[in-house]
């Protein structure tokens, strides 16, 4: 029972602490405020709190914060903490201006605090007129500094040349002035220059060698800070932009009030008091330099490659003897002075077939103020892939010589190479450049030989343009020729032939047809109708040319009809027929049937005869 | 008496070539036991007297091949691809001796019609097609023999007629084609380079700029020639000027 006592009293204290009251609340310490004068706020909670969120401060500058604090106070046994934060502003402008409110979370809640209204204040005259005094004074300290500064401190560039060609040496060198009363605590390169367009090798300067020099009547200590060689890589007008040098120089700045010249003043215008040392910032820089960089004049020949100077040149080829396979070593030495670093390497024309490797180039030249010289060497190793005599044609090299302000170009002899036939397994016998649809014949053996032939003749003359070409192409024709003639004149006696028949035709029938009246006079009645038939028939075969075999009603009719004979006379002929076959079978006819017969046979071969064209 | 004449003076000459097919044999033995430098020889000398043909031509490429003389097989092969276009040991083998020289031209891509072109030139020689043409002149006369010389229907005439006509057409072309291969024959050279490698000149002339370098066993065409000067195509297209003693016609 009293344990349960216990925790529930501890329990209520517990919830008195926390349920103290959380208070977030903002507040300033001056205001109202003039103008341009500082402003601190502080927000205050007193709890234990995180995420705070400052607010806006509309109308003032934030100079500095939020700066956090925090205190623990004890009151009456009672523990109580709070979180501050502080920010210093600035009064911009006369009016009234509103501190939002700033929020914070504790306990998982978030508080928001007061707004403060704060007024602005315009300043007052004697305030301003000393913010005035104390910036006036402030400048012309500074100003004074300056001047001071800037006639014992000078950094200064020099250059060899400021007119060069493309790829000619010149230097430059930063040198830095400062006059030995003077005490810079510290000195820093604030910018190099970069040295845009140019190749530039830096000649590293590992310490500062101070000496005296003179410059417009007063003693410096003058010391070389960075010295370069540059190498004009474009035409135009190219600018080594400033160097920059930071210096943080301290110097005594004398009394304020020494000029006033009273007791009081003089008291405190003892040197201890009231002459200061301040540290002034200043930046010493070097001239901005423009180079002039000229165009090499025309007329380059064609082996050149950039170089600029005066030089010389060998060459030299290892061995003028070589087996297929093997390396050969053509040495190129240049030598002299000028932009030796920057020569594209000579171009060497290795005959083709020649494995051609990039050289090796060694550099064996030094870097000075007055400029680069030494050699290097270019190495160029070939292996020959077949054998023969080949020709290394004449290396060229050339330079622009600037004393005489005219291209030289220097030449190697020519180097013939024999090169012999390779051990066979070496890789001069390799197969190369085979097209695709060679890969596979690789490794492929020929065809063997082939053992029998036809009789072997003597010098074999051609085919085409032989007696035997010539009879085997015109015999065709001759013998066409001679179809063409048998056929026309086969033809020729066809036609006759039925021309003859068709004329005869009419004449044939009326024979005939003679014939059937002498057998109708002497009563022959089957004798007549044969012989009518027969005209009949005989007629129409000469006639209309129809084979005897062919000879039927039918056939006659579609020829008949065929020669647009009308279809009266065809019914009239058919009917003819008809009756004198009738006839013929039949005996009991009399003289009287056979005369009509007589005279339809002789009117219907006339009508055909009108009405048939040949 | 003139049949007598024509007896006595064909007797040598049956000799001979009966002689010539023996010695063609001999050769053959002597390759196939690996002699290849006497084969050659005896391939040489029936040449030299006179006896071509593709086959010897060809027998002499493979002994030559085996002697690793490629330029001299590359010379025989195409000789003898002369003679026959479309032998295809002569083309296998020409193949490979071409795959072991140096030089390998891409030859200039060509339009689709002068390629099918210069393969109807390729693939036969003009003895082939004057054979080809006489075919069909006779296919044509034959045709039209038929056509207006027999009782076959009209419909069939109709047909024979059609056809003869293609013989014609095809007669035509191929007496055309045998023509243009003949003056190739006759005016286009061609010749392997013999020298193991050779400067190509600008101009007929010693001291004139090297061009480019061919090497033993290519091909090129002959264009023109001012002495013992020779202008030569090579397959890429490119053309230049070489002395008499670096190659071999064909």
């Amino acid at each position: 029972m009293k344990k349960i006592a216990l925790h529930i009293i501890l329990l209520i204290s517990f919830f008195r602490i926390y349920a103290q009251e959380v208070e977030f609340v903002a507040s300033v310490d001056k205001n109202p405020v003039p103008v341009g004068e500082r402003i601190s706020v502080t927000f205050t909670i007193n709890a234990d709190a995180s995420n705070f969120k400052g607010p806006s401060f509309k109308g003032f500058t934030v100079l500095g914060g939020p700066m956090q604090g925090q205190s623990i106070q004890v009151i009456n046994n009672r523990m109580t903490r709070s979180l501050s934060f502080t920010y210093i502003l600035k009064a911009d402008k006369v009016g009234k201006y509103t501190i939002e409110p700033a929020t914070i979370v504790s306990g998982g809640q978030t508080y928001k605090s007061n707004s403060i209204q704060v007024e602005v204040l315009p300043e007052s005259d004697v305030q301003k007129q000393k913010r005035l005094q104390e910036e006036e004074k402030e400048k012309s300290l500074t100003e004074q500094a300056n001047e001071i500064l800037k006639k014992n401190i000078k950094l200064q560039v020099e250059v060899s040349k400021r007119n060069v060609y493309v790829g000619e040496q010149l230097t430059a060198s930063y040198k830095l002035y400062i006059n030995p009363q003077l005490n810079p605590i510290q000195m820093n390169p604030k910018k190099i220059p970069t040295f845009e367009g140019f190749w530039t090798q830096d000649l590293g300067i590992d310490k500062l060698n101070w000496s005296r020099e003179v410059l417009d009547g007063v003693t410096f200590n003058v010391a070389t800070i960075k010295q370069v060689v540059l190498f004009p890589q474009r035409t135009g007008r190219l600018v080594l932009d400033p160097y920059e040098f930071e210096f943080v120089v301290r110097l005594r700045v004398e009394g304020q009030r020494k000029r006033s010249g009273s007791i009081f003043d003089d008291f405190f215008d003892n040197p201890f008091f009231s002459d200061s040392y301040r540290d002034f910032n200043y930046i010493a820089k070097s001239e901005a330099l423009s180079i002039n960089v000229n165009n090499l004049p025309d007329g380059a020949p064609s082996s050149y490659g950039g170089a600029v100077g005066n030089f010389n040149f060998e060459a030299n080829l290892d061995k003028n003897k070589v087996k297929a396979g093997e390396p050969l070593s053509l040495k190129v030495k240049i030598s002299g002075s000028g932009n030796l670093k920057l020569i594209d390497p000579p171009k060497v024309n290795f005959p083709p077939g020649f494995e051609v490797y990039d050289p090796k180039i060694t550099d064996n030249s030094t870097i000075t103020l007055t400029g680069t010289s030494g050699s290097i060497n270019y190495e160029y190793i070939a292996i020959p892939r077949n054998s023969g005599e080949f020709k290394i044609e004449p290396i060229k090299f050339s330079y622009f010589d600037l004393s005489r302000q005219q291209y030289k170009e220097l030449t190697s002899q020519e180097y013939l190479v024999t090169v012999e036939k390779g051990d066979n397994n070496q890789i001069g016998n390799i197969i190369t450049g085979v097209r695709k649809e060679e890969v596979e014949l690789i490794g492929k053996d020929i065809r063997f030989i082939k053992l029998k032939t036809n009789k072997l003749e003597k010098n074999p003359k051609p085919f085409f343009g032989s007696i035997y070409f010539w009879l085997w192409s015109v015999t065709p024709f001759i013998f066409l020729l001679f179809l063409i003639i048998y056929r026309r004149k086969k033809l020729s006696e066809a036609q006759e032939m039925l021309h003859f028949r068709t004329r005869k035709a009419t004449k044939l029938a009326k024979k005939r047809l003679n014939i059937a009246k002498k057998y109708l006079k002497s009563n022959q009645n089957d004798k007549f109708y044969e012989e009518i038939n027969k005209a009949l028939w005989g007629y129409i075969s000469d006639k209309l040319l129809i084979p005897t075999s062919d000879l039927t009603k039918e056939n006659v009719k579609n020829i008949l009809q065929s020669k647009e004979v009308s279809e009266n006379i065809i019914n009239k002929f058919l009917d003819t027929l008809d009756l004198t076959e009738f006839a013929r079978y039949a005996p009991s006819s009399n003289q009287v049937a056979a005369q009509d017969i007589y005279h339809k046979a002789i009117d219907v071969i006339s009508e055909i005869e009108g009405e048939v064209k040949l | 008496m003139k049949k007598i004449v024509l007896i006595l003076l064909l007797i040598p000459i049956i000799l001979i070539s009966y002689d010539a097919n023996k010695e063609f044999d001999r050769a053959n033995d002597l390759y196939n036991s690996g002699q290849y430098d006497d084969a050659a020889k005896i391939y040489n000398t029936l040449i030299d007297s006179g006896y071509k043909n593709a086959i010897i031509y060809y027998n002499l490429g493979n002994a030559y091949y085996r002697l690793d003389k490629m330029p001299q097989a590359i010379l025989y092969y195409e000789r003898a691809k002369k003679l026959e276009p479309m032998n295809e040991d002569i083309l296998f083998n020409l193949k490979l001796a071409n795959l072991k020289i140096v030089d390998k031209f891409e030859p200039l891509p060509k339009i689709f019609f002068i390629e099918w072109y210069d393969t109807l030139l390729e693939i036969g020689n003009s003895d082939s097609w004057s054979i080809v043409f006489i075919v069909f002149i006779w296919l044509t006369i034959i045709s039209l023999y038929l056509t207006f010389w027999t009782n076959f229907s009209y419909l069939i005439k109709k047909r024979l007629f059609f056809i003869s006509i293609i013989f014609f057409v095809i007669s035509i072309l191929t007496i055309l084609l045998t023509f243009r291969t003949y003056y190739k024959e006759k005016y286009d050279k061609n010749a392997i380079i013999f020298s193991p490698s050779v400067y190509v000149k600008s101009s007929p002339d010693n001291n004139a700029t090297d061009l480019f370098i061919l090497h033993e066993g290519t091909k090129v065409q002959l264009l023109d020639h001012i002495n013992d000067w020779y202008e030569v195509k090579v397959q890429n297209g490119n053309v230049g000027w070489i002395q008499k003693n670096h190659f071999e016609e064909i």
